[in-house]
């Protein structure tokens, strides 16, 4: 027999909770953000459009952001080397809608996964994500971000069904 | 064991003007769009400097986090959290689980945090932190 109380009900229901270790999602994949020139405070830089993600058929369940120490260099052409903890400290993940509204704010920081016990980030969007409106921005640049590295995602998905 | 999942997050921050005390109450900043009781929050997650240098509107973070605690009100200017520490609320300090609760409408503008000491402090730096919500429709 196993007990669960009201709260913890509604918030497994509702969306709001999930089992730590559980079905992440259908399919994962890199995608990868090379800088073309040293980044600057303020700028927005956006998600490189992608059909899967960018679908309204597909849902974002999870991500994580690769580091250096997760994985030394990214897989890029040229090779990149991915963000360090500490130029993901100086940046944030904005999470847009269609109507380029944004849904979620997320220190880059927060989803290194390592650095969370090995917990990656869920998510359960009320709202289509639109991969390409979605875009990372840093505030604060003593490390510098340059032409060398790249954001390295890795975003999981499940097909929505309709 | 179970950890939240994000509907919706909005990075809040607690700027600390005016002068440095112990005691004193540094209320969040206003977010136009969460200011009219139309927010259901159901979680909650602290940063450190090592994880966020700088808050979205610039503000420098806070370089310690050992000497402050936070409260949060509700609608009815309940304290339903009172002074936790914001330690024990940086989800890296605990294995990666992020603090969940009981799904609540806040006055974000009448939650604060207060120092407890403020070696480390210093002024006009921010104490930040992401709230998990839903809105009300």
């Amino acid at each position: 027999m196993r007990l669960v109380s009201p709260l913890i009900e509604y918030l497994l229901v509702s969306g709001k909770m999930k089992q730590v270790g559980s079905y992440e999602g259908s399919y994962t994949k890199s995608v990868y953000m090379p800088f073309t020139s040293t980044a600057l405070i303020g700028t927005s830089y956006y998600m490189t459009p992608d059909t899967i993600l960018n679908s309204v058929n597909n849902k974002i369940t999870a991500m994580e952001l690769v580091d250096s120490v997760t994985c030394a260099t990214a897989p890029t052409v040229p090779a990149t080397d991915p963000l360090s903890t500490g130029q993901a400290a100086q940046g944030y993940f904005y999470f847009c809608n269609r109507r380029r509204e944004i849904i979620a704010t997320i220190p880059l920081y927060s989803l290194i996964r390592r650095l969370n016990a090995g917990k990656v980030q869920f998510f359960d969007f009320p709202d289509v994500v639109v991969w390409q409106n979605c875009f990372i921005q840093f505030d604060n640049l003593t490390t510098a971000i340059t032409s060398a590295n790249s954001a390295w995602l890795r975003v999981t998905y499940s097909p929505v069904e309709n | 064991m179970n950890n939240l999942v994000i509907k919706r997050s909005q990075q809040i921050e607690f700027r600390l003007t005016g002068s440095i005390a112990t005691g004193r109450r540094y209320f969040a900043t206003d977010i136009p769009n969460l200011s009219a009781l139309n927010c259901v929050v159901y979680g909650i997650e602290f940063f450190s400097s090592a994880q966020e240098t700088t808050t979205p509107t610039g503000n420098p973070v806070t370089g310690t986090v050992t000497g402050t605690v936070v409260t949060l009100r509700d609608n009815k200017k309940q304290e339903f959290m009172y002074q936790v520490p914001q330690y024990t609320l940086i989800r890296a300090n605990n294995a990666g689980l992020i603090v969940l609760l009981k799904p609540r409408i806040i006055n974000l503008t009448d939650c604060y945090v207060q120092l407890t000491n403020t070696t480390g402090i210093t002024l006009n730096d921010s104490v930040a932190a992401n709230i998990y919500y839903d809105l009300i429709d």
